[in-house]
């Protein structure tokens, strides 16, 4: 059964770019949250896999959606990264706390995102 | 990733990232209004951070690292601010308004040639400088929340900024509330809006933080923190939600609040009487989920309107057919129905063509923004004073025809500052107000969208321009002065010359390139100016050029497209109406001359074989100005899709484009505005 991955970012340019870098990967089956809410809207309907998600966004930001996806008994075990920049340091140590199990940094080559989503799965996976 | 995909992300990341472009454009004039009226409303400042961010994150994915550097050190900057570590001056804002004109020139850049080499060293400078120079402005907020009793959980959810906005709405006095709620999966996005948009109206939206746990399975929580100078009966009156819980979250003063009026240098925090930052503002938030906007290039819009324009050829040809068949006796019941069907078809089709064109449409409060930016940075250069405002912001327009139209706006902006509106002292003698005012006004009229372009400067001083044309030698002495002779004046080519060139308005770009401009996009331009009261510009625009209903008519076996939106009336007239007066062809109508032309005669055509007893006549004009096209025959009436013309063609006066026609031929359309100068000019000149 295909791998289905959520990818929540504002951005329409970089949630292709992931999305396409991850398609790239195989069987994989990439769902598009244009915003935190969206997201809130998907996932509760929906068994993913993986979760990717931004931290900057305008409704409600990554770290809420992280506390949301580990409080939902569905998604308290499922593999989330959380997409940063070298800047928001600090939000970033607050997201892992929260749950998400790892983090890349903007930018990225698509090989490092390749490398960290397999990495992720294999660790994560029982 | 592969070429292709690497193609398709730039063009994907140029439109995302104008995008976020004239949003920033858009936060940074709101910004600057607050800063004036001492209510910054905080969210916009975290607004153009996101946009910042975004734009550093998109730009190093692609390998454009200027634009990555540039966003980067602003994203910076803007922290700062946002962090309360940088107050907002006039200086900061200076700043910005720099940093984003070089951001435009460097994705304007990249949509040119594919790369970023651009100039970004004054801004990155000027940049440090200011983040270097913050020290002495404003401490950090140093202390951490220890005095704030919240939950745990709710605390450790809180981005830096949410922290630091809770932090300041404490300095401020404010108290704190939890509203939580309870709400439907389905709907909630909707009822949050609404809660957050009413809350704001009273204080500011902190955070909003889902949650799963413990709640029905088809629904969701959210807890919300809002910090805000009413009491909790203000509170519950407006929240009209039933599962909402409000709860005052306590915290001890360790955190002194700290008077506004002891820091003057931030007006970015002095609300006024002292409540937080921005109460004095509603926060609607920015919930919109973008996934549901698709951004579709404007090209594919053109080919689906294409076949459009084909469909309803074919369409005519069915009509045709039908009517054929019901003069057949033993084929009119078939015949009534095919009339039926295609009426249906019709309107269909109607309904698409509507469809399509409504997607094309933009606001043109899009440009009048950038148009706030060049005011701004101009009257800073100038040293003049100006107030700028516009209206009919949301009219809408085509969007190549809000494109096309920056430049020749600019252009009269640069004029009216530079030439218009005087100098202050200059103002305060002539009894003015010191502040010179520019407005930009838009509205429909019909077919037709109108910009006006006004300010209460000097005015133009036709004899001064009648003077210089002659001395420069671009016409003969006469006399025959009005607006519409002095617009032209203007708009000679070469009339704006090298010693007029000020640091203003600059480069060169004269008056002609502005009337080319709109003419080229089937407008018109018009004039009104009085010496010491000011001038204003009318500018005429169809609303769209993607399609248009057509005159078609045939001279010399040739056909032509006239827009319809130009044309008032067709007349056949007697052979012996039309007169020659000064080697001009006219005739009189309704008790008025109207200057002719021979279509044939102005492209040279192979004479016709049309009988010299009747005249078929075109009246057609835009506004005031009217002239009779004299042509062979009158066809049709048909929708017309305008195709882009070879520069060839463009050289060739009168031709404003081209259609194809139902055999795939190219038709050309004509260019009324500039015919009409033509036949004025003839008339006037004589």
């Amino acid at each position: 059964m295909a791998i289905s991955i959520l990818i929540v970012e504002d951005s329409s340019t970089m949630r292709s770019l992931i999305a396409s870098t991850l398609e790239s990967l195989g069987d994989y089956e990439v769902i598009e949250a244009g915003s935190g809410f969206e997201a809130l809207k998907i996932l509760p309907g929906r068994r993913f896999d993986l979760i990717i998600t931004d931290i900057n966004m305008p409704d409600i930001n990554g770290l809420e959606l992280v506390n949301f996806v580990r409080s939902h008994p569905r998604y308290r075990e499922t593999p989330l990264m959380i997409v940063t920049t070298e800047k928001s340091a600090e939000d970033r140590a607050k997201g892992i706390a929260l749950g998400a199990n790892t983090y890349i940094t903007k930018p990225f080559a698509a090989e490092a995102l390749k490398a960290a989503v397999l990495q992720l799965l294999d660790e994560t996976r029982v | 990733m592969t070429q292709r995909n690497q193609d398709k992300a730039v063009t994907e990341f140029l439109a995302e990232a104008e995008d976020i472009l004239e949003g920033i454009g858009q936060s940074l004039i709101d910004l600057e209004s607050g800063m004036k009226s001492g209510a910054v409303n905080p969210e916009v400042i975290n607004t153009i951070f996101r946009g910042a961010h975004s734009l550093k994150g998109l730009s190093g994915m692609l390998g454009f690292f200027r634009v990555s550097e540039l966003s980067h050190t602003l994203e910076n900057l803007l922290d700062n601010l946002r962090l309360g570590k940088l107050a907002l001056t006039g200086a900061v804002m200076d700043c910005l308004f720099e940093s984003l004109e070089t951001l435009n020139s460097l994705i304007a850049k990249i949509g040119q040639a594919g790369d970023d080499d651009v100039e970004t060293g004054p801004s990155l400078s000027h940049i440090d400088a200011i983040l270097s120079g913050e020290d002495s402005e404003k401490p950090s907020d140093g202390s951490p929340l220890g005095g704030v009793e919240l939950a745990a959980s709710v605390l450790e959810v809180l981005t830096e900024y949410e922290e630091h906005r809770l932090m300041e709405n404490i300095r401020q006095g404010a108290r704190l509330y939890e509203v939580q709620v309870t709400l439907d999966l389905t709907t909630f996005d909707d009822d949050l809006q609404e809660l957050t948009k009413t809350l704001g109206t009273l204080g500011e939206v902190i955070t909003t933080l889902p949650s799963a746990s413990d709640t029905p399975e088809s629904t969701i929580r959210f807890n919300l923190i809002i910090g805000t100078p009413h009491g909790e009966t203000e509170l519950r009156e407006v929240i009209t939600l039933d599962t909402a819980v409000l709860r005052e979250i306590q915290y001890s003063t360790e955190v002194k609040p700290v008077q506004a009026a002891s820091r003057p240098s931030r007006p970015a925090e002095q609300g006024a009487q002292g409540r937080p930052a921005g109460t004095e503002q509603s926060f609607t938030g920015e919930l919109k989920g973008l996934t549901k906007t698709v951004r579709v290039d404007i090209t594919k819009l053109d080919a689906l309107m294409n076949s459009v324009g084909d469909l309803i050829q074919k369409k005519n040809m069915l009509y045709g057919l039908a009517w054929e068949m019901k003069k057949e006796s033993t084929l009119a019941g078939p015949a009534n129905d095919l009339l039926r069907i295609t009426d249906a078809v019709d309107r269909k089709l109607q309904e698409l063509q509507e469809g399509i064109l409504d997607v094309r449409m933009i606001p043109i409060g899009q440009i009048f923004n950038r148009m706030a930016r060049i005011v701004r940075k101009l009257s800073n250069a100038s040293g003049k004073k100006i107030n700028f405002s516009t209206s009919g912001e949301d009219t809408e327009l085509d969007k190549l025809v809000i494109e096309d139209m920056a430049d020749p706006l600019m252009h009269i902006i640069r004029n009216a500052i530079d030439h218009g509106i005087e100098p202050p002292e200059e103002r305060e003698r002539l009894g003015k107000p010191v502040e010179g005012t520019i407005r930009l006004d838009a509205y429909q009229k019909g077919n037709h969208v109108v910009v006006e372009v006004s300010d209460d400067g000097a005015g133009i001083d036709a004899e001064q321009v009648y003077a210089k044309a002659i001395a420069k030698g671009l016409l003969e002495e006469q006399d025959n002065l009005d607006e519409d002779y002095l617009l032209k004046l203007l708009c000679l080519p070469g009339f704006s010359t090298a010693d007029e060139i000020t640091e203003v308005s600059g480069r060169g770009v004269g008056m002609d390139v502005v009337k080319q401009n709109i003419s080229a996009l089937g407008g018109v331009i018009d004039i009104q100016t009085e010496l010491g009261r000011g001038t204003r510009f009318f500018i005429t625009l169809p609303i769209t050029l993607a399609i248009m209903p057509a005159l078609i008519v045939r001279c010399s076996k040739q056909t032509f497209a006239i827009p319809l939106n130009a044309v008032s009336e067709n007349l056949i007239v007697p052979g012996d109406a039309v007169r020659t007066v000064e080697q001009k062809e006219v005739i009189r109508l309704r008790g008025r001359t109207l200057s002719l032309l021979r279509l044939q005669e102005i492209f040279r055509l192979p004479p016709s074989e049309n009988p010299k007893n009747k005249a078929h006549i075109v009246v057609a004009g835009l506004a005031e100005k009217k002239i009779g096209i004299i042509v062979d025959e009158f066809l049709d009436k048909q929708e017309i899709v305008i195709k882009s013309i070879g520069t060839t063609l463009k050289k060739i006066r009168g031709i404003a484009g081209a259609t194809e026609t139902a055999d795939k031929r190219a038709r050309l359309v004509l260019d009324v505005s500039a015919l009409i100068e033509e036949a004025t000019q003839g008339v006037q000149t004589a």
